[in-house]
């Protein structure tokens, strides 16, 4: 495969720990408490009645420690990752996790906190959850954020229930979310979850929602609109200032999800499109890495009016102290145990100072700039596939399956094969208004020799691969292709 | 002018990609796109001030976190659903391998073997612990997580005991607020006084979407048990749901046994949630599995976290296999690739938002792989006589400092029943609060408790206090206790 | 007019109906509908003895990374159920038309069985809307 990256080394075989257990061996270093001879001997029945005590011991393996390193690390060597490959998963930013941030978070101080510890003794993280917050609020042109919610979709839930909240205050009854085709699945089930009807709309022919097409599903019933914008077709929704104004007019909101918020960040206020409520979603935009599945984090941006009906606890600022505080008039309640994800608010804190204002602006500049080179570049080689082909994209592209269709392969097909070149898939199948889609993300931290590497492997999957070699794709992976009849079929989801 | 260092773009770069894409600067760029909304100058930020090199960056952060109390030295004994367990260097080590902690949720299975794995082995060795039969991929949290549970609850509820939707196994649709589908508007979910109050009000918003109504079981102020005459005496028809917390918010351990009988002896017979903030208690004490839970709902921090002022934590999920279709979240199989060799994948994805958007299980994305991989480490280096040690470990020394304490006849019990590593304590000097008190300790490099009534404080002990650590507990007590006026 | 035994029916959400006997009908879905949602791996069946009107929600089939639901063609009664789907959800890949059948049914009104589309028809349905 020549200047690919792809893998063609070794591969450890590892077996599940409880295979490898040994009677009586453990891999921890039970800490010296200073007990007595006398107390070490005690047993649970010596403190708590015998009903209550566990007779059988959990079947956890019996390994020491150089077995438990050796088992993760081969393990580990299964993964891709936005640190060895391009990744360029549509809507999801896998954009360089400084690793400064890492080091920052996993100072022992700030990682060994306990969250009630008295707020005299934690007014630095105090201020920076504070401070945090006021650098949000400028780059979006809202009034507060709420850091409770854990990830996006809990922003999303956030976000909808402050809604619910502010009819119910109002005395309005507005049980509709009307959501577009191309959402992420996490929109609709928000609203389901927040006792939301949600009503789909369809995206026009020009990649947006179109202002005329919302008019005919308004009614007293609507409460908000939940729009993604750019949306998930990396296409701005250009109508979006009318449709603000067609939603305020009929007494609605205007909710925007900001898992997108990549394409924006220094160069547009999200409040100059007079929405009133966003997520932002830390773990995508802000550098924080998605750690396999997370933890994220969905912090909740809302307009002044909006305010007192955020989560609590939120921080507050007062005579030089900064407070834990609940005092929120409608506010929706708690949406988490504690304050916010603290471990990964404060890596995207630290990755908007390294950036400073000097730098921030280029962040979407060149992520646009990436995703249009992209769509250009692929807009020929997949001939025809390119559904919006007179338009600029903003962060991300899509494709239908069109142009490989035509030579044999299907967009799974294709997904397996760009991994046996050394690339993370693009996400596929989704958004399902698109055929066979194909969405790519190639963020600012991706060099164009990196993206050139990336189009060279589609254009030999495009032009040379033959529906054999397709099938039996991927090969150069731990396991080949993944039985997920069998696993859904007969599910086995334990040792 | 050079380029920021986390970008691999030059100057150059960016001048090629606007000639080949025809445009000729930011500004049209953006105008092409966006139209008339107005472009921010970016350098007008007051918020933000100019980019900070790494090196002042983390000087910067490391003098804040010299202003917060030294891991090293802080003696913590505060739990309240977040405790202080001894951290292995192993786990931090093997965490840091960028193939663990920067790849997405592992959609493609060929290339995301690693988490998938470890995911599996997590969700295995956590239902061993819990006695539960299966397990998820995590939630956010013990507090979403018994939300999630409570939700869960109610559709099985109504699949059992609605004309509705009767057909076993079905998904219930999901809009909970309609009366149309929710045909029995009057559930009751009965949550006991023991459960951490944080939980209560994370529940309560989720709940209050839908026509369901949340009752509190009072405790037994002796025992600080859930009191079972009252429980007897708020089980009614509809009532979908009984929450009991193991071991208790006040450390108490509740006698799951009795609690289980009178909660299935029930027609229409409730589903019985269990949560927890302490799963190392199950080391000790029978798990939920053990006394017929349906679903267990809690927290996993203990395992092999810190508690990064509150989070992220780990949300464990549990439920009897019977139930899995009606389970949140992500949850990994075991299956076979094209060669036959063993290969794991995400499994009944049909449950979840991305297929079945509006009508899916739960909203939950993104959850917290990440801390469940720790888990999964920590615990296979516990192995089985380790976590069983470290158990006992936490049992005894809280025990230890729960009779010290007693001892220096400043405090008195506030309840009787069982515990395991955290219990309370009432301060009988009126003269010093619970608030004064902790404070007060706190200034002494000991956080000594979290209030939990004017008068009354909730102590845990774990692994990481030593017998020196409660006697230097014990004798600022006295110091602060005895001398106040 | 008289409903021959044998000839298959068709829905326009692609199921199936057939009369077995007097009263008694097999129903299932069509093999575009099958090919259409991939390898079945978990079927919801209806309630045996049940009542259900046409259009109404009787069942779902699900694939690995598909939900669909099965509706009722014609107003009916669900007479009993295939429960080897249950164990065997691939016979709906294999043999829809066959030992891939949903249940047995009985219409409520058999003439509405007429409102529906035969083979012929449905075949250029299929092709019209689904090029």
């Amino acid at each position: 495969m020549g200047n690919f990256p792809g893998i063609s080394g070794l591969f450890f075989d590892e077996d599940l720990l409880i295979r490898q257990s040994s009677k009586g061996v453990y891999g921890i270093s039970i800490p010296d408490c200073g007990l007595k001879d006398f107390e070490l001997k005690k047993t649970s029945a010596d403190y708590i009645n015998k009903k209550f005590a566990r007779k059988n011991d959990p079947g956890l393996p019996e390994v020491s420690e150089p077995t438990v390193v050796r088992h993760f690390i081969r393990l580990s060597s299964w993964n891709m990752c936005v640190d060895s490959t391009f990744y360029p998963l549509g809507s999801c930013t896998m954009k360089y996790n400084p690793k400064i941030n890492e080091l920052i978070s996993s100072l022992g101080n700030i990682k060994g906190l306990h969250p009630l510890t008295p707020i005299h003794l934690v007014q630095p993280a105090l201020k920076i959850i504070y401070d945090f917050n006021l650098i949000l609020c400028e780059l979006t042109g809202l009034d507060e954020f709420s850091f409770s919610p854990q990830a996006g979709a809990a922003g999303e839930f956030t976000g909808l229930k402050v809604i619910k909240k502010y009819f119910d205050i109002r005395g309005e009854k507005r049980h509709i979310i009307l959501i577009p085709d191309s959402a992420h699945g996490t929109n609709p089930a928000s609203s389901a979850l927040t006792g939301f009807t949600p009503v789909e709309i369809k995206t026009g022919a020009n990649g947006y929602i179109e202002a005329k097409d919302i008019e005919r599903h308004l009614s007293k019933d609507v409460a908000a609109i939940m729009i993604t914008n750019p949306n998930t077709l990396g296409i701005f929704e250009s109508d979006i200032k009318k449709i603000s104004e067609i939603i305020h007019k009929n007494g609605s909101l205007v909710y925007m999800d900001g898992a997108n918020f990549n394409a924006f960040i220094g160069n547009v206020k999200v409040l100059d499109m007079d929405i009133d409520l966003i997520q932002l979603n830390l773990h995508k935009t802000f550098s924080t890495p998605h750690g396999g599945g997370g933890p994220g984090s969905g912090a909740v941006g809302v307009r002044g009016f909006l305010k007192d009906y955020l989560p609590i606890p939120y921080v507050s600022f007062n005579e030089g102290i900064y407070n834990i505080s609940e005092d929120k008039k409608y506010t929706i309640g708690r949406i988490a145990p504690f304050l916010c994800n603290f471990g990964v608010l404060l890596k995207a804190y630290a990755y908007l100072l390294s950036l400073g204002k000097d730098n921030i602006a280029s962040v979407s500049e060149i992520a646009i700039l990436n995703a249009n080179y992209v769509k250009k570049r692929l807009g020929k080689i997949l001939d025809g596939a390119d559904p919006f082909e007179d338009r600029l994209c903003m962060h991300e592209c899509v494709f239908t399956d069109k142009a490989i269709e035509d030579h044999g392969i299907s967009t799974i097909e294709f997904a397996k094969l760009l991994i046996d070149y050394g690339f993370h898939p693009p996400t596929v199948y989704f958004p399902k208004n698109i055929h066979g889609a194909i969405m790519i993300e190639p963020t600012e931290t991706e060099s164009i020799k990196t993206i050139n590497e990336f189009l060279k492997a589609i254009c030999k999957i495009r032009f040379k691969t033959k529906k054999s070699a397709a099938l039996k794709s991927p090969r150069k992976t731990k396991v080949k292709r993944v039985n997920e009849v069998l696993a859904n079929k007969y599910p086995v989801f334990k040792y | 002018m050079h380029n920021f260092h986390y970008f691999p773009t030059s100057e150059s770069d960016i001048k090629r990609l606007y000639s080949i894409l025809n445009i000729k600067s930011k500004k049209e760029l953006f105008q092409k796109i966006i139209g008339d909304i107005p472009l921010i100058d970016a350098n007008n930020l007051k918020m933000l001030s100019g980019g900070i090199d790494e090196l002042s960056l983390f000087s910067y952060f490391y003098d804040v976190a010299l202003s917060l109390p030294d891991k090293n030295k802080f003696s913590i004994f505060a739990g309240g659903g977040v405790y202080n367990h001894f951290v292995p260097a192993v786990i931090d080590s093997l965490i840091s391998r960028s193939e663990f902690y920067t790849p997405y949720t592992p959609y493609q299975p060929e290339v995301s073997q690693g988490t998938l794995f470890a995911l599996f082995e997590f969700q295995s060795m956590m239902a061993e612990i819990l006695g539960m039969d299966v397990v998820n991929a995590s939630m956010y949290d013990g507090a979403e997580s018994l939300a999630e549970a409570i939700l869960m609850s109610l559709r099985l509820y109504l699949n059992a005991n609605s004309d509705y939707s009767p057909r076993q196994g079905q998904q219930v649709q999901n809009n909970y607020s309609s009366d149309e589908i929710n045909p029995h508007s009057n559930h009751l979910i009965l949550v006991s006084e023991g459960v951490n109050p944080n939980y209560l009000s994370v529940v309560k918003s989720f709940v209050n979407n839908i026509k369901a109504k949340i009752k509190i079981v009072k405790l037994n102020k002796k025992t600080g048990q859930t009191n079972l005459n009252d429980l007897k005496l708020k089980l009614s028809a509809g009532v979908s749901t009984v929450v009991i917390q193991q071991p208790n918010y006040f450390g108490i351990i509740e006698d799951l046994e009795e609690l289980e009988e009178v909660i299935h002896g029930f027609n229409p017979m409730p589903f019985f949630v269990v949560s927890g903030a302490e799963p190392f208690s199950f080391g000790v004490i029978n798990p939920p599995g053990y006394h017929n839970a349906d679903i267990f709902a809690g927290e996993g921090n203990s395992f092999g976290n810190y508690m990064n002022f509150g989070g992220p934590l780990l949300g464990i999920f549990g439920a009897k296999s019977e139930y899995i279709r009606q389970m949140p979240g992500r949850i990994v199989g075991k299956t076979k690739d094209a060669k036959n060799k063993d290969a794991y994948t995400f499994i009944l994805a049909t449950r979840e938002q991305h297929i079945r958007r509006g009508a899916a299980t739960s909203n939950i994305c993104t959850n917290n792989s990440l801390n469940a991989v720790r888990a999964a480490i920590y615990l296979s280096l516990c192995s089985k006589l380790g976590f069983k040690e470290l158990s006992l470990l936490n049992l005894k020394l809280a025990h230890i400092l729960h009779e010290k304490l007693l001892k220096t006849g400043l405090f008195e019990e506030w309840f009787s029943g069982d515990f395991f590593n955290e219990f309370t304590l009432r301060i009988k000097n009126k003269k010093v609060s619970a608030v004064q008190f902790i404070n007060g300790m706190a200034d002494r490099g000991i956080l000594a408790g979290i209030q939990i009534a004017e008068d009354g404080i909730l102590v845990s002990a774990t692994e990481s206090n030593s017998t020196c650590d409660i006697e230097r507990y014990a004798e600022n007590a006295k110091d602060i206790i005895k001398t106040a006026v | 007019m008289t409903i021959k035994a044998g000839p298959f029916y068709f829905s326009e959400s692609h199921e199936w109906i057939s009369k077995k006997a007097d009263n008694i009908f097999y129903m299932g879905i069509s093999d575009f509908a099958q090919s259409e949602l991939g390898d079945v791996v978990y079927i919801t069946l209806p309630e045996a003895g049940k009542i259900y009107q046409k259009g109404e929600k009787i069942g779902e089939i699900e694939s690995v990374k598909s939900v669909s639901e099965i509706y009722a063609p014609v107003s009916l009664k669900i007479l009993s159920i295939n429960s080897n789907l249950n164990d065997s959800s691939e016979l709906i890949n294999t043999d829809p038309h066959g030992s891939g059948y949903i249940a047995m049914v009985e219409p409520l009104n058999s003439s509405d069985v007429l409102d529906l589309m035969d083979k012929n028809t449905y075949e250029s349905f299929v092709s019209s809307n689904h090029a």
